[in-house]
């Protein structure tokens, strides 16, 4: 098949891409019929770093892992942490990562509408969507005392108190976004220009896409009830009155619809879970002491469901640290999608999974001499690997 | 028809872009901006450069066990506030200032004078042990929190252990038999 087709290579720097990537296309005239994407440009090696820093550093690297989503990073690495000792977060701190963690989802989805939005060539949206963008982060400035990175959460709670007028005034700021999501929402739908870019690329089924292993926002654009705060709750959202939402078409523009419906149910979350941190009072961590063991931690990322494992053997440092991002399986997924398509809408396509390619990069041994790919080999036998 | 009225909104009413340098940027109560200590509360502890994530702040000995600074490197510093948090009498705090913009690197290195850390050295081999501020700190702290009844005989016999480097202290230890226990 991809024999007789021209092959049109992307990347891996590219001034179309943010991160460094390498996007293989075989295409005939204008429709794709081959693709393959190369990751491995940017492997920071986190998990290996993770390895010689203890316990408590590592919060705030793995919070380095995502410049968006740094507040599910440190979360996950937290719950893994905890489930490792044994230990389980007070009431309060629970509800603070709540708020967190839903502020930060207002704020990655409004930043991905935008970015599609600009890639469809729809600037004004764009501007559009960052704007009320700044009213999350300016609430989360408020609350944590800096736009993105807040150092918060920690194993056993969260680090630093929250007093309520800041609550109260990030509570303002979110009300004046309250007014414009549903307009955002309503520009979404009336644009024609969004939607003869985006209806009915990359269409998927609920089946297929539980096949292809879409998670997150994607696989629930298509009716995938795929949600780790429902499956396998890891913080109370049963007491916030939350349910996932959920979409019906599957393409790239229901995606970003179910993006910004999601938005909208996460700020009426953060303003319930203001009003019941107005109203109590607790500790906010508890303590703890090291111990051998492993944890496993899941938790639903503003891109799906991450995934952190770590093992110690009751030293300050964890023995062995493993991350998924979510980013790993939507790309993988999409790739597989994109044959079939014209070349224009290969953009679109990719911005709709909302990918994250630094956060999921991965390593791979080369040849020097013939750049044939020699092993790929699990990051724990790395350490001992031999060329 | 709705974006129509955003834009002319938008036109009428200025975005909210300010003029930047003119203008300072309004902090949040609970910005944390890169620490900077006071000299005199430190007491050479060490806990901040053992705690700091990225190694930005450190303590540095520059001849040999007599004289060291505190030394904190605003490059490598990402604001995380842990030093802050840990540090057990205050003596660092964040500073308010966002814009960190100097014309030479060495200005993103804040250095304490040159401290005499007036080293306590262990009465049987000489090594270094710590700051005479450090072991002062523990002993208030120690004379603070201890009930009566022990006080005395537990202070003893600290002054009697921080005199020792940790290796000596070991020995010492189990010369005389002490656990743990002993004290409970
Ligand atoms: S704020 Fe964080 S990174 Fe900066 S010196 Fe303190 S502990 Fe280190
Ligand atoms: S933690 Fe505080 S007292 Fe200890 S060395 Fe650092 S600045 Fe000095």
């Amino acid at each position: 098949m991809t024999r007789s087709a021209a092959l049109l290579p992307i990347g891996p720097y590219h001034p179309a891409f943010i991160e460094g990537e390498f996007l293989r296309l075989w295409v005939r005239g204008e429709r794709v019929v081959g693709a393959e994407i190369k990751l491995g440009y940017n492997h920071r090696g986190i998990m290996k770093l993770m390895e010689q820093r203890t316990f408590h550093q590592n919060i705030f690297l793995a919070e380095r892992v995502c410049g968006i989503c740094n507040t599910a990073h440190a979360i996950c690495y937290c719950t893994a942490v905890e489930r490792l000792l044994g230990i389980s977060p007070p009431h309060r701190a629970q509800l603070l990562r709540i708020l967190l963690a839903e502020l930060e989802r207002i704020h990655s989805h409004l930043l991905l509408i935008g970015l599609v939005a600009d890639l469809a060539g729809f600037r004004t949206l764009f501007m559009y969507a960052w704007k009320i963008r700044e009213h999350v982060l300016d609430a989360i400035e408020r609350i944590t005392g800096s736009r993105r990175h807040s150092g918060m959460v920690t194993i056993g709670g969260v680090s630093r108190p929250v007093p309520g007028k800041d609550l109260a005034s990030a509570r303002r700021s979110l009300l004046v976004l309250a007014k414009e999501l549903p307009k955002l929402l309503s520009i979404m739908r009336e644009s024609t220009t969004l939607k003869r870019r985006c209806r009915g690329v990359t269409e998927v089924d609920k089946q297929t896409a539980r096949k292809i292993g879409f998670v997150g926002p994607n696989a629930r654009a298509s009716g995938l009830k795929l949600d780790v705060r429902a499956a396998e709750p890891y913080l109370p959202y049963a007491e916030l009155d939350w349910k996932p939402v959920l979409g019906e078409f599957g393409d790239s523009f229901e995606r970003l619809i179910v993006r910004a419906r999601e938005a909208y149910q996460s700020l009426r979350t953060a303003l319930i879970c203001i009003k019941q941190l107005l109203s109590e009072s607790g500790p906010l961590t508890v303590e703890y002491q090291l111990r051998a063991g492993e944890g496993i931690a899941r938790v639903e990322a503003p891109r799906g469901e991450l995934v952190y494992y770590l093992a110690a053997e009751s030293t300050a440092h964890p023995s062995f640290v493993r991350i998924r991002t979510p980013t790993m399986l939507n790309l993988s997924a999409i790739v597989q999608l994109l044959p079939g398509l014209r070349v224009a809408d290969v953009p679109i396509a990719i911005g709709s999974i909302d990918p994250c390619m630094t956060c999921c990069d991965r390593v791979t041994v080369l040849s020097a001499q013939s750049a044939a790919v020699l092993a790929r080999i699990p990051l724990r036998a790395l350490t001992t690997w031999k060329p | 028809m709705k974006l129509l009225k955003e834009i002319l909104r938008a036109l009428t009413r200025p975005p909210v872009t300010t003029q930047y340098p003119a203008k300072p940027a309004s902090l949040p109560p609970s910005f944390r901006g890169p620490p900077d200590f006071d000299d005199a509360r430190c007491i050479r502890c060490f806990a901040c450069s053992s705690v700091c994530p990225t190694g930005a702040c450190y303590v540095q000995d520059i001849s040999d066990g007599e004289r060291t600074v505190l030394i904190i490197d605003y490059t490598r510093c990402i604001s995380c506030g842990r030093c802050v948090t840990i540090c057990p009498t205050d003596a660092l705090h964040h500073t308010r200032e966002y814009s960190l913009l100097a014309s030479r690197k060495t200005l993103y290195t804040l250095s304490s004078t040159e401290v005499d850390v007036r080293f306590i050295r262990c009465t049987e081999c000489n090594q270094p042990i710590t700051d005479v501020s450090h072991i002062r700190f523990i002993a208030d702290r120690l004379s603070e929190n201890l009930p009566e009844e022990v006080r005395d005989r537990a202070l003893e016999d600290f002054k009697r252990f921080s005199s020792l480097c940790p290796a000596c202290r070991t020995k010492l230890a189990r010369k005389l038999g002490t656990s743990p226990e002993k004290w409970c």
